[in-house]
This record gives structure tokens, sequence and C-alpha cells, in this order.
């Protein structure tokens, strides 16, 4: 797949690995950077990186281990990120999140991750389609 | 990720975090941070102020201290500042099961308690 790119858009594929997520974040932030309410947002940025970090950990731990397929646009509505992988069916939104523990015995030291996908997102979508998984996630930017 | 380790009075011990505390960052601090954070017979103060991000494995490593830490009845406290990384833990309930402070001054006199 061709890497494609605008002033908006950013599509690239991500390859397994940790330090290939650490290379696509400072890829998106670098692209996305000088968007007003994208970069100059501590917020905005902060939830970018914990979707890619939270997202791409969660796919390659469970997949094939192929690629997966990013892309990434900008407009007036916010972020949106389009995340497409080849592993076994898997619906997030489908899956019960974890409660706030009031204590520590309670606390799990996992499980954490759609958790706050679902925190900084204003949306997310799950689908199947032609075989792969195809996770939509929305942000909003500081723009409001 | 850096760590920096100093002595404190109690005796307790510092360790300030500097950098990212996501997958990598963990992996390149975990088995020093928890030799130095969890030793026996002190209580630890973990600062947080040049952390400039966590993830989920971060927010493990801290779960992970705190439960050994409290099995031992020894204290854990975190200097977190106010801002994202702050947002985040609170997200996590992470102030309900770890004592956050803003500022280190403030920790170190409940240390001192």
């Amino acid at each position: 797949m061709a890497e494609r790119q605008s002033r908006e858009l950013l599509e690239l594929l991500v390859d397994p690995g940790m330090e290939a997520i650490e290379r696509t974040r400072l890829r998106v932030l670098q692209h996305f950077g000088p968007i007003p309410g994208f970069g100059d947002s501590l917020r905005t940025v902060y939830a970018v990186e914990i979707v890619l970090e939270e997202w791409l950990t969660n796919v390659f731990r469970h997949g094939t281990g192929s690629p997966v397929a990013l892309r990434v646009s900008v407009d007036a509505d916010g972020i949106l990120m389009r995340f497409v992988d080849d592993g076994p069916p898997f619906d997030a939104t489908e899956r019960p999140l974890p409660a706030r523990p009031s204590n520590l015995d309670e606390a799990r030291p996992g499980g954490l991750g759609l958790f706050l996908i679902h925190h900084y997102a204003k949306s997310w979508h799950c689908a199947r389609q032609d075989g792969r998984n195809v996770m939509h996630i929305a942000i909003d930017t500081g723009r409001r | 990720m850096e760590m920096l380790v100093t002595e404190l009075p109690g005796p307790a011990v510092g360790v300030d975090l500097v950098g990212r505390l996501d997958t990598l960052g963990v992996d390149a601090v975990e088995t020093r941070f928890n030799a130095a954070a969890l030793a026996a017979g002190r209580g630890t103060l973990i600062d947080l102020s040049r952390v400039d991000f966590v993830s989920s494995m971060g927010v493990r490593l801290l779960i992970m201290a705190a439960k050994t830490m409290k099995s031992r009845h020894q204290q854990l406290l975190l200097v977190v500042p106010e801002g994202p990384v702050r947002e985040m833990l609170e997200t996590a309930a992470i102030d309900t099961l770890i004592p956050m402070f803003v500022q280190r001054q403030e920790a170190l006199a409940a240390l001192a308690r």
C-alpha cells in the first residue's frame, strides 16, 4: 500500500512491534502538529497517543503479525483514525469495560487499554469487512 | 525513559522517572524500578513530574508496585502535577489506590508522618 498524505490526511502501514508504534506516533504528531486544535492542545495530543499505543499494541498482541493499515484524517469535526488489520474477528465495542476499582484489592494490573481508548474517544466503531477488522476512532480537537 | 534514585529521610527512597511511561519506557526501567522502589523496609515516593505520558502499561507498573508495598505495610506515594498525565491517572482511578500529590514537598511531608 503506497503511503498517501496531504495536510489533513496521512495513510501508512504500521509494522508489528513497539518500535514501529513509536515511529508511527512521531510521524503522526509531526504531520498534524501544525494544525490548530491538534498540536497546540495537550489533551488532544495525549488522546491520539493513547489510541495509537493502546489499539496498535492490542492488535499486535492478538493478531497475525501482519502490518496494520492506519489512516488519520483531520477536519472541522475533529480527528478520525482508521485501523485495518487481518487478525481474528474482534469488536472492541462489545467488550465489557472494567469497573473503576475502589481499592487496591479490586484493582487489576491489566485490561485498561480499551477503557482508556473509550475515555479519550468521542466515538468508536468496529466492523468486519472482507475478512479484516476495521476500527474507527474519532477524537475531538482542541478547537472547541 | 530515565530513572533517578535518591535517598530520602524515613528511611525512604525517591524514584524520579523522566520521559514516557509507555510500553517501551516500562521495558527500559521495570527491573531497576522494582529493585529500587520495592526495597524491603522503606517507603517510596515516585515522582512523575517529568513524565509526559503514561499508558496502560505504566498504570500496570504502578498498580503492581502499590500491591507489593501494601502487602508489606509500606508507604507508596506519587507526585503528579496537574496536566494530562494526572488526568489519565485519575481516569484510571489511581488516585483512589495510591496517594497522589501535586507537589513533591507535600508528598515528602506525608512520607514523614
